[in-house]
């Protein structure tokens, strides 16, 4: 289907997909996931750029690179999913939206210390999740009261706005 | 054809069409009157289960919407209704405790997608349906079923073509 047709804006938003640590073997064949998220993403009319690193230090820096270029990130913390602290603040700390992703959702059930402080959450079904995700979050950017923390407008979303979790 | 093709029900005859049940829950009758800062501006449980089954048009999917504020009608309706391709449920208020509606999809043994509004895990809770889900959306409030319609229906295709 032309997932255009869904769509509100003709923006052009540029989601960064992050994979983490132990991601890789689970994406195998990685080079093909690319082309499909390139795929998807001309099907949207967005761009988006994918980065895999086992190493949580590349991931900060990544997102320390990008936070000014891209509108949203996608991220499957793979193994940081109980221990990503770093991870996880770097993300509150760039301030766009981030949605937490997972390919087996019984990854998420119960041990994420991302889920408190993201966005949203988009686990399964399998590699599915990455295209599931892309079309919620460009269609979730199009809605300008939507993902806004500071508010446009007279609605400010109350829940899933970065927090601590310690607060 | 590659799996980013026909993720998308590419234009071709070999499509399978699919068929889907939408279930919402306890409350979500009462969505286009709901905090808009939770829920958004969707107007009413009739605009979202419009947008849902246009949407499962454009993919090839039969969407059959149901919702009630009685758990036992859900399970009837489970009971009644156990061969669906796949099922989506917002439980709405019995995300903590819907243990009946959420064994019936269990028995249907079919993959199903919770999904819901708002980051339900920000506030400190865990869904019950997350235990049994083949998977979990929330906090991308009315967008979340448009992905976990997609999502879903790429996914059962793929299966049914290993």
């Amino acid at each position: 289907m032309d997932l255009k047709t869904l769509r509100m804006t003709e923006r052009r938003w540029e989601i960064a997909v992050l994979n983490g640590p132990n991601t890789l073997r689970q994406l195998q064949p990685a080079d093909e996931l690319d082309r499909e998220l390139q795929a998807w993403a001309d099907n949207l009319d967005i761009g988006v750029r994918s980065f895999q690193s086992n190493h949580e230090g590349l991931l900060l820096e990544y997102v320390h690179a990008t936070a000014g270029e891209v509108d949203g990130f996608l991220v499957n913390p793979g193994g940081l999913v109980r221990v990503g602290e770093s991870l996880r603040h770097v993300l509150k700390d760039a301030k766009k939206p981030a949605i937490e992703l997972h390919i087996r959702q019984a990854e998420l059930r119960g041990s994420s210390i991302f889920a408190p402080s993201v966005t949203g959450i988009f686990a399964g079904p399998d590699r599915n999740a990455y295209l599931g995700a892309l079309v919620a979050l460009t269609l979730a950017l199009d809605d300008l009261d939507f993902l806004n923390p500071e508010g446009s407008s007279e609605f400010n979303r109350s829940h899933g706005n970065p927090r601590s979790l310690y607060g | 054809m590659t799996h980013a093709d026909s993720a998308l029900g590419a234009d071709s005859d070999d499509v399978r069409r699919l068929r889907f049940a939408l279930l919402n829950g306890l409350n979500m009758t009462n969505l286009g009157r709901r905090d808009k800062n939770i829920y958004g501006t969707i107007a009413s449980l009739q605009a979202l289960e419009d947008l849902v089954t246009e949407v499962g048009e454009a993919v090839d999917v039969d969407v059959t919407a149901f919702h009630s504020n009685h758990e036992g009608e859900l399970v009837d309706f489970l009971e009644a209704n156990p061969d669906m391709d796949g099922y989506i449920i917002n439980p709405g208020g019995l995300w903590a405790f819907g243990d009946p509606s959420r064994i019936a999809l269990e028995e249907t043994g079919r993959p199903f997608v919770e999904v819901h509004f708002a980051n339900i895990f920000a506030t400190g809770h865990l869904s019950t349906f997350t235990q049994s889900a083949d998977a979990t959306v929330m906090g991308l409030r009315h967008y979340g079923y448009i992905g976990a319609l997609i999502a879903l229906a790429a996914s059962v295709r793929a299966r049914a073509a290993l």
